[in-house]
């Protein structure tokens, strides 16, 4: 009997603790320190997830290199550093705006938040334009994703991610038109984190042999 | 949600010259590796160009990401991160270097 009445209370206790939390307090707790982190904890989740797979990408194509290092060092020699470096050096550079747009924000002044979101997209699209004269250049030359096995990583793993760069550039729009600090905080740690892969997949792709 | 604090003009710009400077650096590092040379000239461009960009991506983390206000179990999930990356690509050099000795 005693049994059945602990069965009936324990529903009851659940609804009562429900009703009593604060309206608007379901976001402070539960993020394993993660709130400590600028921007909204869930992009923290997506950086890690991405850091994973490129961490990956990368150790998969040292170990590939181990099996066909005369052939990945011929291949290798079709890319320009110099190219790699300039597009290391303009990602550098679009992650000091968007640093400068977050501390735009932090004062509240919107105007030269979004000039400084704008140079780092900017930056970006320059990037980008790099890249797609790298890859021209590839195709130019006969150079295609089926040519060899690291030319198949390279244009996977680098295709990927100007795919980000493509993505940051849509998010970094977005909160150039709504610039709560919030907004401003996760675009831009978005955007840090394709700087941040970029400063690992150059050396171990284009300077590495 | 916490508010952070940016890091400060100087700082962002000192880690953005120090990243540059580096970059040139690994590229300089590239243009001294010899295929075939002598073992350590083989394997000291790798370590050097793996340093560098770990050094890199360590101030992009802790002063444009802003893990400078990170638990530490989290910078010590990022800076694992970087080791295992690093102790990868300077151990597939190493494994090649000794295939090919």
């Amino acid at each position: 009997m005693k049994g059945d009445k602990n069965t009936v209370d324990c529903p009851v206790r659940d609804v009562a603790v429900d009703i009593a939390a604060p309206e608007g307090d379901e976001d402070t707790g539960g993020w394993g320190g993660l709130e400590f982190l600028p921007g909204h904890p869930l992009i923290w989740v997506l950086i890690l997830s991405e850091l994973v797979v490129f961490g990956a990408f990368l150790l998969v194509f040292s170990a590939v290199r181990i099996m066909d290092p005369a052939g990945f060092a011929a291949d290798q020699l079709h890319l320009s550093p110099l190219a790699g470096g300039i597009n290391t050096i303009i990602l550098l550079t679009s992650g000091l705006c968007a640093v400068f747009a977050m501390r735009a924000v932090e004062h509240g002044k919107l105007l030269s938040c979004r000039v400084w979101l704008g140079a780092t997209a900017l930056l970006g699209l320059v990037f980008l334009i790099v890249k797609l004269l790298e890859y021209g250049a590839k195709i130019d030359a006969g150079i295609t994703i089926d040519t060899s096995t690291f030319f198949t990583l390279y244009f996977l793993i680098t295709g990927f991610h100007a795919l980000h760069v493509v993505l940051g550039l849509g998010i970094l729009c977005v909160v150039g038109i709504w610039p709560s600090r919030i907004n401003i905080e996760t675009g831009t740690a978005f955007w840090h984190m394709v700087d941040l892969i970029w400063v690992l997949v150059f050396p171990v792709i284009y300077l590495v042999r | 949600m916490m508010e952070h604090k940016t890091v400060s003009a100087r700082t962002a710009t000192w880690v953005w010259g120090v990243a540059s400077t580096a970059t040139i650096l690994a590229l300089a590092a590239t243009f001294e590796q010899v295929p075939g040379g002598a073992l350590i000239a083989r394997f000291l461009p790798v370590v050097i160009i793996m340093a560098v960009a770990s050094t890199k991506a360590w101030l992009i983390l802790r002063f444009y990401l802003g893990l400078r206000n990170a638990q530490g179990s989290w910078t010590g999930l990022f800076a694992a991160f970087l080791i295992v990356i690093v102790v990868g690509v300077v151990f597939a050099q190493a494994a090649i270097i000794l295939i090919d000795q």
